[in-house]
């Protein structure tokens, strides 16, 4: 009898702790973060929030369904250890600023595109990825989420749209940024970025 | 004997913990993998050794795009409704058909040439000089990805050469810069309509142009989207557009 006991505290235990590890699924929160996202830009609960307010909120979506920081470590590549951990701190939230405010400013304008969702394909235990196909009611387009299973669970590593990946394209740009100048002037570039709402300062000729 | 029972509660459910901690760790990505992944490292090495020219012309054709193009292509989708504005552009892609087709058969991509001929065909015949496309329903000629030139220099195994930018068209390489020549050689604006009377450069010029005009709103919106939010447009563009090609030539 006590070893019944034994075993049942133990078992309700393994379970109860298996629980606490289970994950949710990488599709359903990709679904759930663009759905509220979509609704965001063009649901009539938001008509009267300024682009602004728009993006903070799409923002707190986003990273309250994923670690968006993974995403710019992996641009970051080796050049994330150049940084201090104030300035790691900082360029993290830049990019993730600059990268709301250029999905919004697609999105803006248009009508509300149509997302299909693939089967989720699983490479290995740690990688995975989802396709998705955006219609937008001019033009279809394919997009690749992959994702890497850390100890937070599933978290987006690469965003992969018509075949340019966000993640080798940002680590090119940061690679060419840091041969020739360093992080205090990279945080300015982007905070610089931010605030011009419109053109690129550096390509005016 | 309670005391017993008690440790034993311990002992199965640390046994239970480090069991489960043990093969969980080996699923997840350490903080190291991160940034040691060299999936990403073959992608971007990008041969740019006209960088400090590439990048003047960049500025140039910035200029021009954002001064010259961007207007034109804003004006033509303000005075051309929706359906004109689509019509006009399949009836250019239509055109371009045997740059295509050829670029599928020197591939060796005998399905590909087939389903770009039956199209032509289809387009070009109930969809009223390509203006529709018909050819959308048809099962088995549903839209492939164009092909060109360029892609079958790099299916034959031509390496890029250098990363280079061309005044007023943009991004490309030694080897697709030469693929263009291979383009502009099959190209119906200068053949076969030059059998035409009258068919001069005037005229080649005026449907050029127009073609130019047709194109520019698809050509800017994918210029404007990878310079959108770049931290360095160059670098932006030059990675976008060979990431581009890569995946292009490996399909």
């Amino acid at each position: 009898m006590q070893l019944a006991r034994i075993f049942i505290f133990g078992l309700v235990t393994v379970i109860a702790h298996s629980v606490s590890l289970a994950e949710v699924s990488p599709v359903e929160a990709l679904k759930s973060m663009n759905d509220q996202a979509l609704d965001i830009v063009y649901g009539e609960a938001h008509q009267s929030a300024s682009p602004e307010a728009k993006q903070a909120r799409i923002l707190e979506v986003m990273e309250n369904t994923f670690d968006l920081s993974i995403v710019v470590k992996r641009a970051m590549a080796t050049n994330w250890k150049l940084l201090t951990e104030e300035e790691q701190g900082k360029v993290v939230n830049l990019v993730k600023k600059l990268a709301v405010r250029a999905l919004y400013q697609a999105l803006e304008g248009a009508q509300r595109p149509q997302f299909t969702y693939g089967e989720l394909i699983q490479q290995n235990s740690k990688r995975a990825e989802i396709p998705v196909t955006i219609n937008t009611g001019q033009s279809v387009i394919y997009v690749d989420f992959r994702f890497g299973r850390m100890q937070s669970g599933w978290q987006i590593f690469d965003i992969v749209a018509e075949d340019v990946s966000f993640v080798s394209n940002y680590r090119q740009q940061i690679n060419d940024h840091f041969r020739k100048s360093d992080a205090q002037a990279l945080i300015k570039k982007l905070e610089d970025l931010l605030k011009n709402t419109t053109k690129n300062e550096e390509i005016k000729l | 004997m309670k005391k017993l029972s008690f440790k034993l509660s311990l002992i199965t459910c640390a046994v239970a913990f480090a069991s489960i901690s043990v093969s969980a760790e080996e699923d997840y990505i350490s903080d190291e993998e991160l940034f040691t992944d060299d999936e990403f490292e073959n992608a971007i090495v990008v041969k740019d050794p006209l960088e400090p020219i590439n990048r003047v012309t960049f500025k140039f054709n910035d200029f021009v795009y954002e001064n010259v193009l961007d207007p034109v292509a804003s004006g033509y989708q303000w005075i051309t409704p929706d359906p004109v504005e689509k019509g006009a552009s399949n009836f250019f892609k239509n055109l371009r058909f045997p740059i295509r087709a050829a670029s599928n058969l020197l591939q060796g991509r005998l399905d590909g040439a087939w389903v770009e001929t039956g199209r032509f065909a289809i387009n070009s015949t109930v969809g009223i000089l390509g203006v529709n496309t018909p050819a959308d329903s048809f099962e088995g000629f549903e839209p492939i990805p164009p092909e060109e030139f360029g892609q079958v220099l790099g299916a034959w195994g031509v390496s890029e050469g250098p990363y280079i930018v061309i005044p007023f068209l943009g991004p490309s390489n030694l080897r697709d810069a030469i693929g263009l020549v291979g383009d502009a050689s099959l190209d119906p604006i200068r053949e076969p309509l030059s059998l035409i009377d009258n068919w001069d450069w005037e005229w080649q010029f005026a449907v050029g142009t127009t073609e130019l005009i047709v194109a520019s709103p698809t050509l800017l919106d994918g210029y404007k989207k990878l310079k959108g939010s770049a931290i360095d447009p160059y670098s932006s563009v030059k990675n976008g557009y060979t990431q581009s090609r890569r995946a292009k030539i490996a399909e």
